[in-house]
């Protein structure tokens, strides 16, 4: 986070990856935590006091025992180090320009419109499921959808379906009634049609085995012919 | 009320019986060696599915009967018909013929049914009380059914060949009723 031209006082501040642009510090305490390395540009400080907590003190604890170890030369050289700025880290770059960002409540509000109309409809429909059938006037064998009527929308225009009924009706006159047909012939109804088809043998059965019993019935009349064939030939030779 | 004993084999059993539902869905079955595709090369007949036999036909497609299938009896369209018609039959006849064929035959079957008066092409539906088609055989109105004819459309998908044997018998009889013989 980026401070500008801003004064801190009496604070406790943790100034972990923050930066800081001509601001003015007084009787804070700034406490690092190990994060990312904060920047100071053109600030001024009176009173301050430095912090040091979680990793970051953990470093200071480790120079410590470092110290208490039986290597003070070595931990002064780090902190030789850190006084000439050898090891301090470089300025943090700045960070990329913003794409996309910002407040996205729009969205949000869609969003949370359709959660809000989704619950409202499932409310409602228990609501409604409830008043308008509960569950516990059910009974067995009706269903649990209750029965709406409507009706149907006609496939056809009213003018149109009542002359398809016409001729309907006029073409099956024509097969329930006794009348004349084109060719000044009777016309019976198509039920005594069936019955006398039905009783004379109107719907002959075949098989596909006709071909053999047509053979041998061939051969039965061709030998019947044959012998009348003879017996015609004895006769005229008895009457020559 | 169960005893304590009791109640504890029922836990037992219970969570056995869990653990066996639960056990039974281990293992990647994704992961398992198969074919992805029917027909993937494989080194045991060739390809992961086997190539149907020529004159392979599906278990209840086996119709030989000529004259119940294809109106044929000994390669000539069929004069009779391949079961006894009965009454019955008949009805279910002419309730097929007024569901499927009135439309454009009539319900009297003599061609001038509603899509005539809906521009039809002409020619229309033709009339089954003429003679030719009144002495047509019945093969050819099996035919006509099963394969369409000029501009009638085919039925053989929708219409199982026993009902197009009751249709005929419809049919007929309502050539019968439009022109009985004399006597009758």
């Amino acid at each position: 986070m980026t401070y500008e031209n801003e004064r801190f006082i009496n604070q406790e501040i943790t100034v972990d990856g923050n930066i800081y642009d001509n601001c003015h510090f007084e009787n804070c305490v700034l406490m690092f935590e190990g994060g990312d390395n904060p920047v100071f540009n053109n600030c001024t400080f009176q009173n301050i006091k430095v912090q040091l907590k979680g990793q970051a003190a953990q470093t200071a604890n480790y120079l410590s025992s470092l110290m208490a170890s039986g290597l003070p030369q070595q931990v002064e050289t780090v902190l030789g180090d850190v006084r000439s700025g050898f090891m301090l880290l470089p300025d943090r770059p700045s960070p990329p320009p913003a794409v996309n960002t910002g407040t996205h409540y729009g969205r949000l509000a869609i969003y949370a419109g359709f959660a809000v109309i989704f619950v409202l409809w499932f409310f409602g429909m228990y609501v409604y499921s409830s008043v308008a059938r509960p569950y516990w006037q059910l009974e067995d064998g009706k269903p649990l959808i209750r029965e709406v009527s409507f009706d149907l929308i006609p496939a056809l225009p009213d003018s149109l379906s009542a002359e398809y009924d016409r001729i309907r009706d006029e073409q099956l006159a024509q097969l329930s009634q006794i009348g004349v047909n084109d060719e000044g012939g009777v016309t019976i109804p198509v039920d005594d049609a069936v019955e006398q088809m039905l009783a004379n043998g109107g719907f002959p059965v075949g098989s596909d085995t006709d071909e053999s019993t047509s053979e041998e019935a061939s051969q039965d009349e061709e030998t019947s012919d044959e012998d009348a064939e003879a017996d015609a030939e004895s006769e005229d030779d008895s009457g020559s | 009320m169960l005893s304590k004993t009791q109640r504890h084999k029922f836990t037992l059993f219970t969570c056995l019986l869990a653990g066996i539902f639960i056990l039974s869905a281990c293992g990647n079955l994704r992961e398992q060696p198969k074919y992805n595709k029917p027909y993937d090369a494989s080194p045991i007949f060739g390809s992961a599915a086997r190539q149907l036999d020529p004159n392979a036909v599906p278990i209840g497609y086996l119709r030989e009967d000529d004259h119940l299938y294809r109106g044929l009896v000994n390669g000539e369209p069929a004069e009779t018909y391949p079961f006894e018609i009965t009454s019955a039959i008949l009805d279910e006849g002419r309730r097929l013929y007024e569901g499927y064929c009135s439309a454009c035959h009539g319900y009297s079957g003599y061609g001038n049914g509603v899509t005539t008066l809906e521009g039809y092409p002409q020619p229309g539906p033709r009339s089954f009380h003429e003679d030719a088609l009144r002495d047509a055989p019945n093969g050819r109105y099996f035919n006509a059914i099963t394969n369409g004819v000029g501009t009638m459309f085919s039925y053989g998908a929708r219409i199982t060949p026993e009902e197009r044997w009751a249709i005929i018998a419809y049919v007929r009889a309502m050539q019968y009723s439009q022109n009985p013989p004399s006597g009758s």
